[in-house]
């Protein structure tokens, strides 16, 4: 464990001047949001020997705002925040749930959802609900302002379309409609504050009434690279109803869509049966639901 | 006098918890004396290695740096209770990962950090010898001279080859235990500085204070006189703290440098170098009549010690002891081994070789209840131990003997009487339940051992009283139970008694809080403090008011006798007047047993018991295990304070939780891949359910009030438990530790 005692560490009062530090100091520069990841990492890090720009007082990126249909979220929100929020538990429930299972009440009071998507887990806990919810990241640099879809933020394992320059300042998406329902699964080790072994989101359009799926989205976190959507599954689901066959026969076609790998939290094996065995479950439940 | 007691048996809030509440109490690792030397070790980079060269040349130019001490500044540089083989800092060779070789003293923590870096060591790397079983054999690596195994025994009584003959059935398994991590809140932790009568003082998390001076003395060198051991309130030991961790290294630097200094582990070395419990590997052949009687047990037993001994001999024979459960069963051969391995070090821990053993035997009785078609309670009463039966190793039981009160009150709880409602409870196609029952035995005191302690009471001037003894405050309770004790035997107000605890300069040896012993043993020590400050105090007032006493007594905070009453202050300032002393102690000592032949310390004389009932929730599609509600039943002998009593039930049950599912340390050729607590998980608030906590008092007459040990026997019965309950949801058994949903979710789609 290394000493981060004698690291320079910028705190800018505003956005503009966080964005002119960042234009300055070209990638020699990490960004300090809540510090719940990058600070272990830094400890264990060998390589690390720039600066540290602490954004965590830029209160400016902190807010949940519903802006006609669409929902936005600073970067820097905690946790905390996004579970108990009004709008997230009516436009996006499922991210409310996954917030609320990321960790111990200490790190959802400071860890941030930008830091979050930055920090590129594939085990990211808000990762699968922002990709079913096909989000949009805004980038902001000095000089510009971009719009990514989160699917084409990550290239590869900790790999980010993120310029050196570059500041995650804004998430957004559009709210659930009537017609959908979404369900956030994790699996840990322990029933509180573990890290996921795998996890995932589920969205579906159904027909009123008759409750054929018109539309289906599923993401799968710890299981690959990156997040990963299970494109043939999700087509397999469209124009069934939610039947024992049917949610089976997807449960199986999830596997085609990842490869897991062995950690200390699980094997790859068990890894393919447990995202198997929580998109089978998963929809289970919806089905319980809309039965209801 | 327990028919009208004020203070014990009463729910009184513990003197420490205001204070602790509000974060004012200072452990050794809140403390930092003035001028202090920041200490950082150096540790082995290797499970197993020789070491050819050690520079510490670079260090010692480094910025801060005022020291760096090698196993050249220690005089006599072995150290152990049972075996020294433990090097104070690394020589020839290192033996586990972790193992430390250097220290350095600097100005500051991260000069210490930085310099620790900078040391040089060439290795030649020596087989890593990681399982117990390669170890025993005669072409494994020796790690130490002699072998890697360091204790081998063999105890039989009767005839088992007999009493299988006579079985109905048997059934033969071989289990498994993993390593447990103590994961205490305060790591190894303490301060070291020469205090104003020159002597080099110690203030470390511990258990045994005259223990920790001792090895001190003996390994540098120095006389005891010069060295004092204080243990102040500690976070959490669970026998993790019975060993050395700190305290040698901090003697030393404040030794050589004659300055304060300051040492406490990071989470990381707390995993890697702190003592843990023992892995074993358990066979075990048991055999039952028709009518359920336990006929014979045929048992072998390895338990991997690590690089050190530590403790483990003495852990080794609680493993024997225990192996039989709480029963009568007239054959037994048991086989023990402890092994040296390159698996870190084990030692102490809650239990102390019990749990192991117990998770093999009691599925080995659920599974004997299963094929006589016998209820897994009724089958445990019918063999349990009861008063003056002969146990296992011909020692007739002549003290309290409460397991059969305790599974009378397991049938009795609605958890086992209406299980099925319980079981009934639908919530997911997917999700199962089951109710599993376990007992335990466990001795309190050290067994056949010398076992003794002393207490002494000082009379204060302003009427109130001083208890002083050397027994250490680790979380337990131990400071508030003595205190009731006190509090009820001189007849004073619980505010009138200040304890004085852990301080080889200030209090008597009461020996080790570890063994579940030491409200057992101060609580004696103390009744007999109390009988000599009788006769002391008689003795002063025939010789100063010329008066004829009987008859004395304790009242309400005066001292009455037939004629007269004097408050406990003008009696004290009395004696201060004339010179007399005003401090008497007391002496308890544990009457000896002559330990059987192949053992160090069975058997006990004082045994304690418990029951667990879980319920469990088994997910079949993910193989995960959680438990809704646990029932743990103990004999307590006697509750001094149900508070105190339930903490120490609920904590032994959340730590029993942690070891039967979720802790798994991952170590890999030597080396542990699961250093930190995101990958080494115990339980969180939410793995823990509703513990209904029922204390059966079946009295010891021997103990203060009637009181027993309690410390351990909460924790030893939960992995069990929790197993049969796992059996009676699904249909699989494990057999090892942790019951990890990996480990289950396999064994479930093996099944089908």
């Amino acid at each position: 464990m290394r000493s981060l005692a004698y690291v320079d560490v910028l705190s800018p009062k505003t956005l503009e001047e966080a964005l002119e530090i960042l234009d300055e100091n070209k990638g020699d520069i990490r960004v300090l949001a809540g510090g719940t990841d990058l600070i272990l990492q830094l400890r264990k890090s060998t390589s690390f020997n720039g600066k540290l720009v602490n954004i965590f007082s830029l209160d400016q990126l902190r807010y949940i705002r519903l802006e006609g249909t669409n929902v936005k979220i600073g970067a820097l929100t905690d946790f905390h925040t996004i579970a108990e929020s009004p709008i997230i538990q009516k436009h996006a429930p499922f991210l409310a749930d996954a917030a609320r299972w990321i960790g111990s009440v200490q790190i959802l009071n400071k860890a941030s959802i930008g830091g979050n998507i930055v920090n590129a887990s594939p085990a990211a806990d808000s990762l699968p609900a922002l990709y079913v919810l096909e989000a949009t990241l805004t980038l902001q640099s000095k000089a510009a302002k971009r719009h990514l879809p989160i699917s084409e933020f990550y290239k590869g394992y900790k790999k980010l379309d993120l310029r050196p320059n570059e500041l995650l300042v804004e998430i957004s998406f559009n709210s659930v409609k009537e017609n959908q329902i979404g369900m956030f699964f994790k699996h840990g080790l322990r029933q509180g504050d573990a890290i996921s072994v795998v996890n995932g989101a589920v969205l579906l359009e159904v027909t009123p009434g008759s409750h054929v799926v018109r539309d289906a989205r599923i993401a799968l976190g710890a299981v690959a690279p990156t997040v990963v959507r299970a494109k043939e599954a999700e087509a397999h689901l469209k124009g069934k109803k939610l039947d024992e066959k049917t949610m089976s026969e997807v449960s199986e076609l999830v596997v085609t869509s990842i490869s897991p790998i062995d950690d200390v939290r699980g094997s790859a094996v068990y890894r393919a049966e447990m995202c198997k065995n929580y998109v089978y479950m998963t929809l289970w439940k919806i089905a319980e639901v809309l039965r209801s | 006098m327990t028919a009208a007691a004020r203070w014990v048996g009463k729910e009184v809030v513990r003197k420490d918890a205001y204070e602790k509440a509000r974060g004012l109490t200072k452990y050794a690792s809140d403390m930092f004396p003035e001028n202090l030397l920041w200490v950082a070790t150096h540790r082995s980079k290797y499970p197993h290695a020789r070491i050819k060269r050690i520079d510490v040349s670079k260090a010692l130019k480094m910025p801060g740096v005022v020291a760096v001490f090698t196993h050249r500044d220690v005089p006599n540089n072995r150290y152990g209770v049972f075996v020294k083989d433990r090097p104070v800092l690394c020589d020839d060779r290192v033996r586990y990962i972790g193992d430390p070789i250097a220290l350095v003293a600097a100005e500051t923590k991260e000069d210490a950090e930085s310099a620790v870096e900078e040391i040089e060591v060439d290795y030649e790397p020596l087989p890593v010898v990681t399982d117990p079983i390669e170890a025993m054999k005669d072409s494994s690596y020796p790690i130490h001279d002699g072998g890697n195994v360091s204790r081998r025994t063999r105890i039989t009584f009767g005839d088992v080859s007999k009493g299988f003959s006579q079985s109905k059935a048997v059934v033969e398994n071989e289990y498994r235990t993993s390593t447990q991590i103590h994961a205490f809140l305060e790591t190894e932790a303490g301060i070291s500085y020469i205090d104003e009568k020159g002597r080099i003082t110690v203030v470390a998390g511990g258990q045994s204070p005259y223990r920790d001076q001792h090895e001190i003395v003996s390994t540098l060198n120095l006389p005891p006189e010069k060295v004092r051991v204080i243990i102040p309130q500690v976070g959490g030991a669970f026998g993790g703290k019975d060993d050395i961790s700190v305290q040698i290294h901090l003697a030393l630097v404040t030794w050589k440098t004659g300055r304060p200094a300051r040492l406490v582990w990071d989470r990381e070395e707390s995993f890697l170098s702190g003592t843990k419990r023992h892995p074993s590997i358990v066979k075990m052949k048991t055999g039952a009549s028709a009518d359920g009687r336990l006929m014979a047990n045929d048992v072998e037993i390895i338990y991997d010690t690590g690089a050190y001994v530590a403790l483990g001999h003495a852990v080794l024979d609680v493993a024997i002891e225990n192996c039989n459960g709480p029963y009568k069963i007239p054959n037994i051969d048991i086989k023990a081994w402890l092994v040296y391995t390159n698996n870190m070090v084990a030692s102490a821990f809650r239990g102390f070789g019990a749990p192991q053993v117990i998770f093999a035997m009691e599925q080995q009785v659920d599974q004997l209840a299963k094929e006589l078609g016998m209820d897994p309670v009724e089958f445990r009463l019918l063999n349990a131990l009861r008063r003056g039966d002969v146990m296992v190793f011909g020692n007739r039981l002549e003290t309290s003997v409460g397991i059969a009160k305790c599974l009378e009150a397991a049938k009795n709880t609605p958890l086992w009487s209406r299980q099925a409602d319980f079981k009934a409870v639908k919530t997911y196609p997917w999700i199962k339940r089951g109710v599993g029952v376990a007992a335990a035995v466990k001795g309190y005191t050290i067994g056949a051992l010398p076992d003794r302690g002393t207490i002494s009471v000082e009379l204060l001037l302003d009427g109130g009283i001083a208890v002083k003894g050397s027994f250490t405050e680790i979380g337990q309770g131990v400071v508030q139970s003595v205190s009731q004790i006190a509090a009820e035997l001189f007849s004073v107000d619980i505010d009138k008694v200040e304890i004085v605890f852990a301080d080889t300069d200030k209090t008597p040896d009461t020996s080790v809080t570890s063994a579940s012993r030491q409200l057992f043993l101060a609580g004696n020590a103390l009744k007999e403090a109390a009988k000599n400050m009788i006769k002391h105090v008689a003795q002063f007032i025939e010789k100063t008011y010329n008066i004829k006493v009987d008859n004395l007594r304790f009242e309400n905070g005066y001292v009455v006798g037939r004629d007269f009453k004097i408050s406990f202050s003008e009696l004290a300032n009395a004696m201060a007047r004339s010179g007399v002393e005003r401090e008497v102690s007391g002496t308890y000592e544990v009457p000896r047993v002559q330990p059987i032949p192949g053992s160090l310390e069975i058997p006990h004389l004082f045994y304690m018991f418990g029951v667990s009932l879980a319920l469990v929730e088994v997910n079949t599609l993910t193989g995960a295990v959680s438990v809704p509600k646990l029932v743990s039943i103990a004999d307590v002998g006697k509750v001094i304070n149900p508070q105190t009593l339930t903490g120490q039930l609920e904590g032994a049950a959340a730590q029993g939780i942690g070891y039967a599912l979720l802790e798994d340390p991952k170590i890999e050729n030597g080396i542990l891949k699961t250093t930190n607590l995101s990958t080494y998980l115990i339980p969180s608030i939410k793995d823990i359910p509703e513990i209904e906590v029922i204390p059966v008092e079946d009295a010891e007459e021997s103990g203060p009030f009637g009181a027993k040990g309690i410390g351990e026997i909460g924790i030893i019965s939960v992995a069990p438990a929790i197993a049969n309950a796992i059996y009676d949801a699904v249909g699989v058994r494990p057999k090892s530790t942790p019951m990890t949903p990996e480990k289950i979710y396999w064994l479930l789609k093996n099944k089908c």
